[in-house]
Formats: structure tokens, C-alpha cells, sequence
């Protein structure tokens, strides 16, 4: 495809987490490559960036960060994105992702990834800071779209003609969450489908895997159970529109055997794999 | 103020002082409300989430408190702490960096120094878990010092190396919880008791002081040279002994990889 600025697809990954350090190290588990949590590893030195150098060896890393607060209002953290920037010099990711997200205002933070209102005046401003970042990274990032649980009175988009014009404007890439997709599509009553459709192919590097917890009136997404079979139906919907995507299960809390997150992860190639096949 | 800013700075008050109702009037208003769930309902998310996220920080970087203090306490100290501090750093690691010293200070807690201290203890092991990388000069580099050298020598102590005063027997329950014994009672000493936590290749490790070590270390750390501690010993020991005790301290430190560097010679 021309103008097409994707890195080619990595396959099939896992979030990396320490309680399965140890055995992917030991072992030779089907994996295709490793997500990283920026934030685990932005540390002086000891073990985890030991850690993480075994890792580099072994797999393709990918660096994704939580703190960035691309829609924050206080300025852009330097000191941040130094961190960052020596974190990837360390590490040589295939890419690097934040969300599309606030995390504090005012030098607070919350830790969280609070939603943005989808004004023409945030668009203005994420724009303008994606490309801040991607200046002093030298590369351009992913953004994910998080679940939100509220949606606000000004917004002048939907959430996903939001993130393509950012993606467009800023000349950045995608990671679209399926599962933060359908969270947020059974919270605020969009359809998931349409979602998708809204979202330039061209654009999306990275797809996540993810369960939540269904309260009922909400779904809350905790990142912490199994992936769910409306998540799967989706993604495969989202193979067939946006082709061979690094596939990746995030798992956050309640981190089980690795075995469990591989049998997911063979689910995921299980359901792309004809699909990719028919449409080649 | 932007609208962006204002509404950031509406959702945010809410979520750090949920109880206010103000705050929850003014983030209401930007928030859209339907038949799933009320303005409140949705904002509420945040708001429980942000306190359960914040107290699994503290579980992870305070195993030593947890285990001393119980649940019920634990998760006590945790409410006061999230509520009395906003978090200001954009990596949650530093977020508990505040608890000993807030644990010390807080008229809730500051009667029971023990908390404080074990908390101090959790967080000089975290402190030394990703400190810096160093080397570690070793008894070969030492004895290639020449003898008229050493009066002005200076120590580099190893970054992960942190000095600490406990009048309870925290460290000797930490060490239990470590090894996965039944926790000893608390005991109250005597006299505060030194001790020194620090990293050996990837292992945080930890032991006991003697007085004498301590005050040493501490004029070390101030950059003191070889010959400050020789009369800081002198204060202490006959004269013909000085020089074997200052070796004697100074091969435990280097054996136990606390001397960065040395410089001066």
C-alpha cells in the first residue's frame, strides 16, 4: 500500500509481566514478541533492565507507556520524555505507544487514563503534542483508544472520528484496544462496528486483547479475566477490515499461568489466520 | 482557562475529593448522563478506581507495613495517605516515596512509630532494588594504594547503600516475612539500632550496624577522607589500634560492595 506508514505486523505477543519471566525465559513458548510498560523500566538500573535486556535478545520489544497524558493541559513533561527517549535507545522497540488519553492536570496525576472531550479545540491540542513527541522521539508513536465510562456534553466527534483525525493530522499510528472498544461502545451506546469503520486501515499498528468485568449497568474495564466472545467476534471483524495487525493479549491484574495467555493467544491466530488466508 | 483545562481540573476535583459535593456538582455538569447510568454513576469509576489503583501501589512497594500492621490497618493508613497525598510524579513507583515521613508526622499514626519505621525499611529496599548500576572497587584496588596516599583518600559509597535508625525490630520482621516465617512480636529496643540496606549483584540485602560502623559510614558519605576517620577512631581506640581497626571496617565495606570508587589517591 502506498503512503502506508505502518511497521510490518508482528505477529502474536504478550504483554510482559514478571510473574512469567522466569519460564519464557526458560522455555521456548510461542510468542512472536513482547510489550513492555514503559513505566516498569524507567528505573536507575538493577534488575529490571537486566531483565529487560534478556528479553531484547530473545524477542521483538515494543515500548508502551501510560504517563504520557497526550490530551493533559500542563505542558508536555520533558523530563518524561527524556526518560523515555533512554528507555528506547536501551530497549530498540519496534514502536512506541501511549493512549489518547488525560492522566492529571495542574502537576497532579492520577493514574488513570481519563478520557478526553472530543472538541475541535482538543484536536487542536493533541495534534499539536503528538507531534511535539514524535519530534523528540524521532519516530512516530501509537495511540490507544482507552474504555471511558463518560462521555461529555461539548463533544463535537464520536470518540472514533476523533482518534483517525488525530492519527491523520499528527501523521501518527493506531493501537486500537478491541476490548476498550467494546467497553466503551456498551457504556456510552455506540456500535462497535461502526467504530471500526471509522478508523483509517492505514493507520493501525497494533491491536490489544483484553477482558473487563460486566457490573450490569456498566462494563468496567479491569484488564484482569479472560477475553470475552464478543471481543473475539469483534476482532475477528477487525482482522478482516484492517488486514495482518501485531496482535497482542494484555493482561493487567489477576496475572495468570502463562499457559492460560498462550491458549488465548493461539485463539487470536486461530481466528486471523483463515481470515488473512481467504482475503490474501 | 481553556475549556479543556477547565473541564480537566472539574473531572480531577472530583475524583481526588469525592466526597465533595461541590466537586461533584461542577464535574457533573460536563458529563453526560442516560438511562444506563447517572452523571454520578459514571464519574464514580474514576473515582473508586483511582483509590484502589493508588492502594495496589502501596501493597506492592510496603510488604513489610502490610504484613506488620494487618489489613485492616494497612488499608487505613492507606486511605489517610491517598487522601492527605496527591500524586506528583508521572510514574507511579515514586508515588509512596512520601509515607514514612507522612507516617511520622500524621496525628493518627505518628504514636506508633513502628509503622513508620518498617515503611522507611520497604522503601530503602525498593530504593535499592533499581538504584543506579556501580562497580565496586575491590582488595586488589586498594592494595595497589600507596601507603602516603591513603591519609587523603576519599570513598564513593555504592548508590544503592542507605543508612537507617530503627528503635523496633522491624528488620527482623521483614527478614521473616522474606523468608516466609511466622512474623516475630514487636520489640522496642533499648537504644535505636543502625542499619544498612543495600544491593549485592541483583539481591537487596540488609544487616545490622555496629555504632562505631555507623558513625563512620556517615562521615564517609560527607566525604570525609581516610585520615578523618583514623582520628575519628583515635577518639575511640589506643593509638597503635586505629589503623588495624580502619582496615578491618574498611575490607567489611569493600566485601560487601559498598565502596563505589575511591579518589585522591
Amino acid at each position: 500500500m502506498p503512503n502506508d506508514p505502518r511497521h510490518p505486523s508482528l505477529g502474536y505477543g504478550l504483554g510482559l509481566r514478571v510473574e512469567h519471566y522466569e519460564e519464557l525465559l526458560a522455555g521456548d513458548p510461542p510468542i512472536d514478541w513482547l510489550e513492555v510498560l514503559s513505566e516498569n523500566y524507567m528505573v536507575d538500573g538493577g534488575r529490571p533492565l537486566d531483565w529487560l535486556a534478556r528479553f531484547r535478545e530473545r524477542w521483538p520489544l515494543v515500548l508502551h507507556g501510560v504517563s504520557l497524558s497526550i490530551g493533559g493541559s500542563d505542558p508536555l513533561d520533558r523530563d518524561y520524555l527524556a526518560r523515555l527517549a533512554a528507555l528506547a535507545r536501551f530497549t530498540q522497540p519496534a514502536w512506541i505507544s501511549d493512549h489518547l488519553c488525560w492522566t492529571g492536570v495542574d502537576g497532579t496525576h492520577l493514574h488513570d487514563l481519563m478520557p478526553l472531550p472530543y472538541t475541535e479545540e482538543a484536536l487542536d491540542h493533541v495534534v499539536a503534542r503528538v507531534q511535539q513527541v514524535q519530534d523528540t522521539l524521532g519516530r512516530r508513536i501509537a495511540l490507544e483508544n482507552v474504555s471511558s465510562y463518560v462521555a461529555f456534553n461539548g463533544s463535537q466527534m464520536g470518540e472514533a472520528e476523533f482518534l483517525a483525525e488525530v492519527a491523520r493530522r499528527a501523521d501518527c499510528l493506531i493501537l486500537l484496544d478491541i476490548n476498550n472498544i467494546h467497553v466503551s461502545a456498551r457504556n456510552h451506546g455506540f456500535d462497535a462496528r461502526d467504530y471500526l469503520a471509522a478508523i483509517p486501515v492505514e493507520r493501525v499498528q497494533q491491536f490489544h486483547l483484553a477482558g473487563h468485568e460486566d457490573d450490569g449497568d456498566l462494563i468496567i474495564d479491569t484488564h484482569d479475566a479472560p477475553i470475552v466472545d464478543p471481543v473475539w467476534s469483534l476482532y475477528a471483524d477487525a482482522v478482516r477490515r484492517f488486514g495482518p495487525v501485531s496482535t497482542l493479549i494484555e493482561r493487567d491484574d489477576h496475572i495468570p499461568p502463562l499457559a492460560e495467555l498462550l491458549g488465548e493467544l493461539d485463539r487470536a491466530r486461530s481466528i486471523a489466520t483463515p481470515i488473512l488466508r481467504a482475503a490474501a | 482557562m481553556s475549556a479543556l483545562a477547565e473541564l480537566q481540573r472539574a473531572l480531577q476535583r472530583h475524583v481526588l475529593d469525592a466526597g465533595n459535593a461541590d466537586a461533584a456538582t461542577d464535574a457533573n455538569a460536563f458529563v453526560v448522563a442516560d438511562t444506563r447510568a447517572s452523571a454520578q454513576r459514571r464519574l464514580g469509576v474514576y473515582a473508586h478506581a483511582y483509590r484502589a489503583r493508588l492502594r495496589e501501589v502501596l501493597v506492592k512497594d510496603y510488604p513489610g507495613l502490610r504484613a506488620l500492621a494487618g489489613e485492616e490497618t494497612f488499608d487505613a493508613i492507606a486511605h489517610d495517605y491517598i487522601a492527605a497525598t496527591p500524586s506528583q510524579h508521572p510514574n507511579a513507583r515514586w508515588y509512596g516515596a512520601r509515607l514514612a515521613q507522612f507516617l511520622r508526622e500524621d496525628s493518627n499514626w505518628h504514636a506508633r512509630l513502628e509503622v513508620s519505621e518498617i515503611a522507611a525499611l520497604d522503601w530503602a529496599f525498593g530504593l535499592a532494588f533499581d538504584a543506579h548500576d556501580a562497580g565496586a572497587v575491590t582488595f586488589d584496588e586498594l592494595a595497589a594504594v600507596a601507603p602516603q596516599d591513603w591519609p587523603a583518600l576519599r570513598f564513593v559509597l555504592h548508590p544503592s547503600l542507605q543508612r537507617l535508625s530503627f528503635e523496633h525490630n522491624v528488620a527482623a520482621i521483614r527478614r521473616a516475612l522474606d523468608h516466609g516465617e511466622a512474623l516475630p512480636p514487636i520489640e522496642r529496643f533499648d537504644a535505636p539500632q543502625p542499619w544498612a540496606v543495600w544491593r549485592h549483584e541483583f539481591a537487596v540485602r540488609h544487616r545490622r550496624l555496629s555504632e562505631e560502623e555507623a558513625a563512620l559510614l556517615a562521615l564517609l558519605a560527607d566525604g570525609a577522607r581516610f585520615g578523618d576517620l583514623c582520628e575519628a577512631l583515635a577518639t575511640r581506640h589506643a593509638a597503635d589500634a586505629v589503623v588495624l581497626h580502619a582496615a578491618t571496617l574498611l575490607r567489611t565495606w569493600v566485601a560487601d560492595g559498598w565502596i563505589e570508587d575511591v579518589s585522591g589517591a
